[in-house]
């Protein structure tokens, strides 16, 4: 077998665990009850759900990804998965990217499916809703690279889902903040696309994917020895 | 029960036995092993053959699976060197039989074999059939793995072993929680493995009475 097919096999599986891993539903229950709280903590003035829509769902949307990363390497840090994984005859980067493939199709994409349905529930215009999932998609692969950073340098530390959370929560404000300006662009003005700030969060998402695998290559050897 | 002297899979299962030219042997100068402040061992020696079996022993704490761990890259060692003689790359060519199985709860054993196969470099991966035969595992192979006893679990460990054939092998107590049975496995693994030109360094509290090398580590 060749690296392309060991890689494709080790996506395969990675999936394969995701969807058997049962973490998908409460995921998406997360984001529902964030989204179905937000009226009784903010009042059911649709108005002003609308005006904070674009905040409150790139919110939910970053701690539904730390939440689904909480276990991504310290499952296999403690059933030995992570051994076996710097032991493949690939590089440990190639193997990271098929694992967090793997984590994005399998949970990230049909988290990701279900934000217009969180959208209109928090009032946003119908006619932004594709406006929305474009920057969505466009940030999406930022969030789960970097928040994949604090989860390998966490690896093999107590109470690591907290620490992941403190570590990657400063790395994720640039996203934020272009995904949110986005969004309330497109809602300013409906059926239009900031092109300019989708650009730039699809810039932001390519720079952590080249840049992320050494980074949680290094973390993981590190949390190893 | 398992019969692994008469397997009738052998062809199918068992890497052929090797052309000695070949034979690229294991290295270990000055090699040395820190924790913290302490060290475990120092200026450790030794030269592993082609087809040979190392059984290293030493009391709890004496650094046998530092051993293991640093010779196939997973630890860094305090001091030292360790190569094969043709200076190839080490890690890829290692199976690391850890205290952790590395085995997945949601998969079947089946599916297991399968993946592994699928992670080898080799032209001619074994039958993943053959190989839960082997490890006595053809009932459960549709079972979840977490379903299965710790017996079993280190059985279908040690047939991943097979699934993806590598020149070294690095067995960490390896005899743990098999029966008569699994022990015979171990023993007709890593016999066949020695005859097929392979390497194996075996961590045991007990005698080995395969190894043709002892190394006795110090606490």
């Amino acid at each position: 077998m060749s690296g392309r097919h060991i890689l494709q096999a080790l996506f395969a599986r990675e999936l394969r665990l995701v969807l058997r891993g049962g973490h998908l539903m409460p995921v998406i229950a997360f984001v529902f009850i964030c989204v179905m709280l937000m009226p009784f903590g903010l009042g059911p003035e649709l108005s002003l759900l609308q005006r904070l829509a674009p905040g409150l769902l790139w919110v939910i949307m970053l701690m539904a990804i730390l939440l689904s990363l909480d276990r991504m390497f310290q499952a296999d840090f403690e059933d030995g998965g992570l051994d076996q994984l710097m032991l493949l005859p690939v590089a440990l980067e190639g193997a990271i990217m098929a694992k967090i493939s793997a984590h994005f199709v399998g949970i990230l994409m049909p988290v990701l499916a279900t934000m217009p349905l969180a959208g209109l529930l928090l009032n946003i215009r119908p006619d932004t809703v594709m406006p929305m999932l474009a920057a969505l998609l466009a940030g999406a692969p930022a969030l789960v690279m970097l928040g994949a950073i604090g989860a390998a340098l966490a690896v093999g530390v107590r109470r690591a889902g907290l620490l992941t959370v403190l570590i990657v929560t400063p790395l994720y404000v640039p996203v934020i903040v272009f995904g949110a300006g986005a969004l309330a662009r497109s809602l300013a003005a409906p059926g239009t696309l900031d092109v300019a700030a989708i650009a730039v969060l699809g810039l932001i998402s390519a720079a952590s994917i080249f840049l992320a695998p050494p980074a949680i290559a290094a973390a993981l050897r590190a949390g190893l020895r | 029960m398992v019969k692994t002297e008469n397997f009738s899979y052998t062809p199918a299962v068992f890497p052929a036995a090797a052309d000695t030219k070949n034979q690229v042997s294991l290295r270990v100068e000055n090699l040395a092993c820190a924790r913290g402040l302490r060290v475990v061992f120092a200026d450790l020696n030794f030269t592993l053959a082609g087809g040979g079996v190392l059984h290293v022993s030493g009391a709890n704490g004496a650094g046998k699976t530092s051993l293991l761990r640093m010779i196939c890259g997973l630890l860094a060692p305090a001091a030292g060197t360790i190569s094969l003689s043709d200076s190839t790359p080490l890690a890829p060519q290692c199976h690391y039989h850890g205290h952790a199985d590395g085995l997945k709860n949601t998969l079947t054993p089946r599916e297991t074999i399968f993946y592994e196969n699928r992670f080898s470099t080799s032209q001619e991966p074994s039958a993943a059939e053959d190989l839960l035969v082997l490890a006595g595992l053809r009932k459960q192979a549709d079972q979840r793995v977490s379903t299965l006893s710790a017996g079993q679990r280190r059985r279908l460990a040690l047939a991943r072993l097979l699934a993806a054939p590598r020149r070294l092998w690095l067995l960490d107590e390896p005899y743990t929680a098999l029966d008569a049975a699994g022990r015979d496995l171990v023993d007709t693994l890593v016999r066949r493995q020695a005859e097929a030109g392979g390497l194996v360094v075996l961590a045991a509290h007990e005698p080995v009475p395969l190894a043709d090398n002892h190394l006795e580590l110090d606490a």
